[in-house]
């Protein structure tokens, strides 16, 4: 076998984790195809902190359906449109189907 | 093969859409496209804008009594307790379902070959993959069985098939259609998508289904979408447009085909009038990692639900763990079995914060960088996929080659933006090319019109 990223050994703990067992022979394979695997997410890991910190301050990141996102794509009185039923101010989520 | 369009099938007697479909179906039986088909029942009332539209459900797409698989032994014998909110909306307009189509096992591939009922073939060439992971639905419009077919698209599973069929596949913004009735993969990008053979209809079925659904509250009503009936191309204007492109692709690799088509088409939309503008996109080479640590993450939290207890099937064992284990081993395939290792070794504890927090992060930086982006530009102009459609097997033992196949599509489905992939000529091996087009948060009826009209002179 090719050096991998990964080792049968750390492989078989994680499919313990996500209880699923494997034959030996699906084993190999899978260490194989995960170690080509991780070379690729490594570019995610190894992307520079600096380059994050520099371009944007993580935290100040709204989330885009936010409403109190500074750039909306549509005002707040037309999100609230969509939650017609409120209690003080709050959505209301209506009683599942079939439930008392 | 004698495609569908809703107008075609607006102006024709019920019966002989029924002889239709009944026929489509029936010609391409080895393609392998449909798991289940359930016979067309036209109404002769009229009930509303989709009267007697015939249509397909992926196989992950609810429909009340009917099994719902997603492709894989783990729910053969599922039985659907409701309907999904768009397909109720749909049933309400007058469509008919045609039947449920093949599709990559719970939506986890990009070429329809991981079902555990066997790969469907490409109708324009059965040596060919029809893309995934709605291979089956793309396939199910390009042999005329239905005017539209429902599919899903996580990181590019409807535009990416679409493009490999020679047809149109639209994903709109997160939450432009309810994901209730839709088996989850990756919450957080999935999106219901529609294919069709023309704009026109994605329109039409994207305004019937558009609503807020109050049992999924990443829903939205899009009012635009709602209210529009008919668009006037003449009153859409190319001039004045602003559209990202790309002059060069390094470090992605791309087909000569899908170079030489893209900068044909560059060109026309210049000489209409559009302001074609160079761009880099940002993060555009590691959305594909980016996607992978993302998506994989929520699926193994996603498919921990399928333990022999609640859903589906369940394999004997001594103890409730073995019972479980069994289960898992024997339910899901190997994709599948590949993406929840792959979600459990980026959330575990000692690698989370390297790969699952930092993704997270990376994220929320690009959505930061493209809002600003679409302050700017209006579109962004992508190939939809690097390659022309691929052969049977050819990289079903590469899953890493397999992966790149999304490449271009992952972006919208990390940003939540609405994308549309258009058919634009063909490879050198006559296979089709497919270009995508891509707006901001909430552009989707902009962008629909603006690709309907692109789509218009092109012909």
């Amino acid at each position: 076998m090719k050096n991998s990223k990964i080792t049968k050994k750390e492989i078989k703990r994680i499919l313990d984790l996500a209880k699923i067992t494997v034959q030996p022979e699906e084993l190999t394979k899978l260490t194989e195809d995960l170690g080509d695997i991780i070379v690729e997410i490594d570019k995610i890991k190894n992307l520079s902190e600096d380059f994050l910190v520099g371009n944007v301050i993580f935290q100040q990141v709204n989330n885009q359906f936010s409403l109190t996102s500074k750039k909306m794509t549509y005002s707040l009185e037309r999100i609230k449109e969509n939650f017609p039923v409120t209690e003080g101010g709050d959505p209301v989520i209506p009683p599942i189907k079939g439930d008392k | 093969m004698k495609k569908l369009t809703i107008a075609d099938t607006l102006n024709s007697p019920a019966e002989q859409i029924k002889n239709k479909v009944k026929s489509a179906i029936n010609n391409s039986k080895g393609l392998n496209i449909f798991l289940e088909t359930y016979g067309v029942k036209p109404s002769k009332a009229k009930k509303g804008r989709l009267n007697n539209v015939p249509f397909s459900l992926k196989d992950n797409i609810l429909l009340e009594g009917k099994i719902s698989s997603c492709g894989s032994r783990m729910l053969e014998d599922f039985v659907s307790p409701y309907s999904a909110f768009v397909v109720e909306k749909l049933l309400a307009a007058g469509a008919l379902p045609v039947g449920r189509t093949n599709m990559d096992e719970f939506a986890m591939g990009s070429s329809t070959e991981n079902s555990a009922f066997g790969p469907t073939k490409n109708p324009l060439n059965s040596e060919y993959v029809p893309g995934g992971s709605s291979g089956g639905a793309a396939a199910s419009v390009a042999v005329g069985s239905c005017a539209f077919a429902l599919g899903s698209d996580t990181g590019g599973s409807v535009r990416q098939p679409a493009a490999f069929c020679g047809l149109y596949g639209f994903k709109p913004t997160y939450g432009v259609f309810s994901r209730r009735g839709l088996v989850s993969f990756c919450s957080s990008f999935d999106q219901i998508g529609v294919i069709a053979n023309n704009i026109d209809d994605i329109i039409t079925v994207s305004s019937v289904m558009n609503e807020k659904d109050p049992f999924d509250l990443t829903s939205y009503a899009d009012r635009d979408l709602q209210d529009i009936d008919q668009v006037n191309y003449d009153n859409v204007d190319l001039r004045g447009k602003i559209v990202g492109i790309m002059s060069g692709f390094d470090p992605i690799s791309v087909s000569d085909d899908i170079q030489s088509r893209y900068l044909e088409l560059i060109e026309k939309m210049s000489d209409l009038g559009a302001e074609m503008v160079n761009i880099s996109p940002p993060f555009l080479e590691n959305s594909v990692p980016l996607y992978q640590i993302l998506s994989t993450a929520e699926a193994s939290s996603n498919l921990s639900r399928y333990d022999g207890i609640k859903y589906g099937l369940r394999k004997e064992g001594k103890t409730l763990d073995s019972m479980r284990r069994s289960t898992r081993s024997f339910g899901f395939g190997e994709e599948v079995k590949r993406r929840i290792i792959l979600g459990t070794y980026v959330t575990a504890s000692e690698y989370s914060e390297q790969y699952y927090k930092k993704a997270l992060k990376i994220r929320g930086l690009m959505r930061k960088n493209y809002e600003a982006f679409f302050s700017t530009i209006n579109y962004i102009l992508l190939p939809t996929t690097p390659t022309p459609p691929f052969r049977l097997g050819e990289k079903i033992n590469d899953p890493v080659s397999m992966y790149f196949s999304d490449v271009f599509t992952a972006i919208a489905n990390i940003l939540g933006t609405p994308a549309i992939t258009m058919p634009c000529g063909e490879s050198s091996d006559g296979l089709p090319i497919g270009i995508q087009l891509m707006g901001g948060i909430g552009s989707d009826l902009d962008l629909l019109k603006f690709a309907g009209k692109v789509a218009g002179e092109l012909k």
